[in-house]
């Protein structure tokens, strides 16, 4: 693959249109390539500016270039839940990864829980790859690429972006690097509690109300924070309406991307920058204009005789 | 997602007497202190997790399904006389192809149970000539698990003095879906998600029939 079908492929992504599928074959196959030489806490440097989910919202996705610049002007960090929910998870999702192999140096992609083969086929992943390829062949490339996705970066030794939080299991930096990432994201274990943990005012861990999942609080974080050197702990997973929320006394945010959420929630979304001093400004922004929202529902339901 | 904003109000223009609908007085009767339910793999995921013994606590236990038995508020009560009736909504006369006057449907809170499923409180009216009809929906959906299914009706015929106001309480578990349904796949999530074609599926777990009669003509 040249460079100049690379451009062509992004400049067609860009424009919200699908690419063959074998040019998503041949783009996975580069992006493994990339992806595979990756730490699971893949070193980054600053100036970056770290995003959230974004969840197939591609006219928003968009929006976030035009506010925080466009690749590789600026660098990125994405920290997962690239598909699902929003109506373009395909588009964005291979402009995301065109942009890597594009420009590997420039932007980095890590892990959210929704990248995986059963979460997409629950939520909207697999049955829009079926839709737009008539095949499930992209969301195998694609979910084949998921399992190489990092699971933190670590920006400067100074900041830890994961998707989801911290494990019981996981004390230290090594502990993350140990992990055999390159699987499917499991039940339980470590790499479970990374893509799916939450922050909550609580003393030390608590298990979630639903029977699955792990609740670390303040003293947790400090802890981690203190024994790997940290200054901030960067994640996303949870919908905050003002775009980024900081927990505990600011040693841990949540990041979030996806404007106006599910095209009904009504929340801002949120980047964050980076300077080269680490120095932070988040910077909002608002859902892309309806008119661009192509596929987005319309407004007023039609009537029915509901019974 | 609460949107706490959104509203229905149906109000008696003579005596003040009306059905107010919001998300506050919904939420307020889920259950805060018992998580009675859990997710399909929470026993899978509980075994596997030997290394931290320590952590067996759920720190703030609330019903995180946001279930609900809300029928609606209702204000100036005083104005109405309710009794528990047999009498049943005509649903024969709801069936009638009378024109929609007014259409509304409004959504009072959602969430995703964390990817584990749906949880989704609505209220839906439609003014015909001679009636209107009001359904509130409490819909759940614990992916692997259960299905239940919280209907609020209200129908009034504007000839009359009196509402009935019909509340049920269905629920169905995932495996006697499965069973009584031939598709058992993940995919069918579109089945699942759909109350109106899941309803002869389901058992009726709590019911209650009423008439809401105007103390003034």
């Amino acid at each position: 693959m040249s460079t100049s079908d690379l451009d062509r492929q992004i400049a067609q992504l860009r424009r919200c249109e699908v690419i063959k599928e074998s040019e998503v074959k041949a783009l996975c196959a580069k992006a493994r390539e990339i992806l595979v030489e990756e730490s699971n806490v893949q070193r980054v440097d600053a100036p970056v500016t770290i995003c959230g989910d974004i969840h197939g919202q591609f006219y928003d996705l968009k929006e976030l270039f035009q506010v925080g610049g466009d690749v590789p002007d600026t660098n990125y960090l994405f920290m997962g839940d690239f598909v699902d929910r929003g109506f373009f998870s395909v588009e964005t999702f291979l402009l995301l990864l065109a942009l890597k192999v594009r420009y590997p140096d420039r932007i980095t992609l890590i892990r959210g829980n929704h990248e995986s083969r059963q979460i997409t086929q629950v939520y909207g992943f697999y049955d829009e790859c079926l839709r737009k390829y008539g095949s499930v062949n992209v969301w195998r490339y694609c979910t084949e690429i998921f399992d190489y996705l990092s699971l933190s970066a670590l920006i400067d030794d100074k900041i830890l972006c994961v998707h989801g939080g911290l494990s019981p299991a996981i004390n230290t930096l090594d502990a993350i690097r140990t992990i055999d990432r390159k699987q499917e994201v499991p039940h339980d274990g470590p790499m479970c509690d990374l893509l799916w943990s939450d922050p909550e005012d609580i003393d030390g861990w608590g298990l979630s109300p639903r029977g699955a999942g792990y609740l670390f609080g303040s003293d947790i974080a400090a802890q981690f924070n203190q024994t790997n050197n940290l200054d901030l702990i960067c994640r996303a997973h949870q919908l905050v309406m003002d775009g980024y929320k900081l927990h505990f006394n600011g040693s841990v945010v949540t990041v979030w991307s996806a404007p106006n959420y599910c095209y009904r929630c009504g929340n801002v979304a949120a980047i964050l920058e980076l300077d080269e001093h680490l120095n932070t400004n988040y910077k909002i922004f608002n859902a892309a204009p309806q008119q661009e929202n192509r596929g987005a529902p319309v407004k007023k339901p039609q009537a029915d005789y509901f019974l | 997602m609460v949107f706490g904003k959104n509203t229905l109000v149906a109000e008696h223009s003579a005596s003040k007497f009306a059905f107010y609908f919001n998300a506050i007085d919904a939420l307020d009767r889920v259950d805060k202190t018992t998580d009675s339910v859990k997710v399909s793999y929470a026993k899978e995921w509980a075994a596997t997790r030997t290394h931290s013994a320590g952590i067996n606590d759920v720190i703030k236990p609330f019903d995180w399904t946001f279930s609900s038995d809300y029928t609606g508020t209702l204000i100036n009560p005083d104005t109405v006389t309710i009794t528990e009736i047999d009498e049943e909504i005509d649903m024969e006369k709801l069936m009638q192809r009378d024109a929609i006057l007014h259409y509304s449907d409004v959504l009072l809170y959602e969430d995703e149970l964390a990817d584990n499923g749906c949880s989704i409180m609505n209220v839906k009216i439609r003014v015909m000539p001679g009636s209107f009809f009001i359904l509130l929906r409490f819909f759940l959906r614990v992916d692997g698990v259960f299905v239940r299914v919280n209907d609020t009706r209200i129908f009034h015929e504007f000839s009359t003095n009196y509402i009935l106001r019909e509340f049920t309480s269905r629920e169905q578990k995932f495996s006697v879906l499965n069973e009584r349904c031939a598709p058992g796949t993940i995919h069918d999530l579109e089945f699942y998600s759909k109350p109106q074609t899941l309803h002869r599926l389901l058992d009726m777990t709590a019911g209650k029939r009423e008439k809401i009669a105007f103390n003034k003509p």
